[in-house]
């Protein structure tokens, strides 16, 4: 059984920087995450020395994962910025060591469109097969074992419901595992009214290497028959049903090695939400590690 | 899995973010996704699509996407 570590994802942020030292320097961020294509798009984008040193302390210690989010892994066509993208992640992986790379399940890139938000996408055998060539790219050109981040936005009931088995098919191969984002999975309980339970047992769980925990937010309905729509805006502190949630997980997911706390940059506004911050951070880590003291 | 047949996947994503682009409202959009005669493999799927998903997928589209 693998080893189970607690992380946060790294923003180049001072909000972060500042909520996040008291953690670092006490030694309880096993791991660090990051999204590495964040800034692709700008040729002379520099990050704070600071931020460069983090990742490259955690890269040397074989702790880093690079999480990606601009790949638009399941747009049916490949475009020449993809091809591109999969071009720097080579890279990218040649200059630091990652353990896994993940990305998203959903697309953006389509007809001219270039960027954006993920998309559902209809769970058909051309989309399982797209999906599993880009998944395969990805693997043979990093090199390493590639995971994919279960999706908070489904057009339906049902397809929030399928999307375990879609993620089920698009990860068949051993090398491939489901990074599954609590919080995302929430935002769908909430939404359609599900079972916390019986909607967490829809997912592959063996297939789960890493959990990541997060706020969000909610928004108006547009047609007024919910009282509010649950959003994946990582802007707030992780609610208690996310905990619960992650407390619902651990025993269910056998091959789990990595839970993160994510938090946008720059959503964070003085010591209060700092304080929140290492909180929710803190709490993740004594279920995490308590968990493991009970012998998993 | 919907449709036995080979839908056209690349057309129906552009079909969605070119509607989902639009000025529309999500009940416009989903109309105009139901009634577009090169999307039939893909009619039932659309009919289950919920309003307020479409309108968070509509904003999503017009906060981050680019051409």
């Amino acid at each position: 059984m693998p080893e189970l570590k607690v992380g946060l994802q790294a923003m180049p942020t001072e909000d972060f920087r500042q909520a996040s030292t008291p953690l670092f320097l006490n030694d309880m961020v096993d791991i660090l995450e990051w999204s590495f294509d964040a800034n692709w798009d700008q040729d002379d984008h520099v990050y704070p020395a600071w931020f460069e040193s983090l990742i490259q302390v955690y890269s040397d210690e074989q702790s880093l994962l690079g999480h990606g989010f601009r790949l638009s892994l399941l747009s049916a066509k490949i475009s020449p910025r993809q091809i591109k993208w999969l071009e720097r992640l080579k890279q990218e992986c040649a200059t630091r060591n990652y353990l896994y790379i993940s990305e998203h399940f959903g697309f953006f890139e389509a007809n001219g469109f270039i960027d954006g938000a993920p998309l559902p996408v209809p769970y058909t055998k051309e989309a399982v097969e797209t999906g599993q060539r880009m998944l395969t790219k990805l693997k043979d050109i990093s090199g390493k074992n590639v995971g994919l981040e279960n999706l908070a936005l489904a057009f339906s009931k049902k397809e929030a419901q399928d999307q375990g088995k879609f993620l089920e098919e698009l990860l068949s191969n051993s090398r491939c595992f489901l990074l599954l984002d609590l919080h995302n999975l929430f935002c769908q309980i909430f939404n359609f009214n599900l079972s916390p339970k019986e909607h967490l047992s829809l997912y592959p769980l063996h297939k789960v290497r890493e959990i990541h925990i997060s706020g969000g937010s909610f928004s108006k309905s547009w047609s007024g028959k919910r009282d509010a729509i649950r959003r994946d805006t990582h802007d707030g502190p992780v609610p208690a049903e996310v905990f619960g949630l992650l407390e619902m997980a651990l025993p269910m997911c056998p091959n789990l090695e990595f839970v993160i706390l994510e938090r946008l940059g720059n959503t964070m506004d003085g010591e209060e939400d700092f304080a929140q911050f290492r909180a929710d951070f803190e709490q993740m880590h004594h279920m995490v590690k308590g968990h493991v003291l009970k012998g998993r | 899995m919907i449709g036995r047949d080979e839908p056209d996947l690349v057309l129906f994503q552009q079909e969605l973010v070119n509607a989902l682009g639009s000025e529309h409202s999500p009940e416009q959009i989903i109309e105009t996704l139901e009634k577009n005669p090169e999307l039939k493999s893909f009619r039932n799927y659309i009919s289950t699509f919920d309003v307020d998903m479409v309108q968070v997928a509509n904003e999503l589209v017009h906060k981050w996407g680019k051409h």
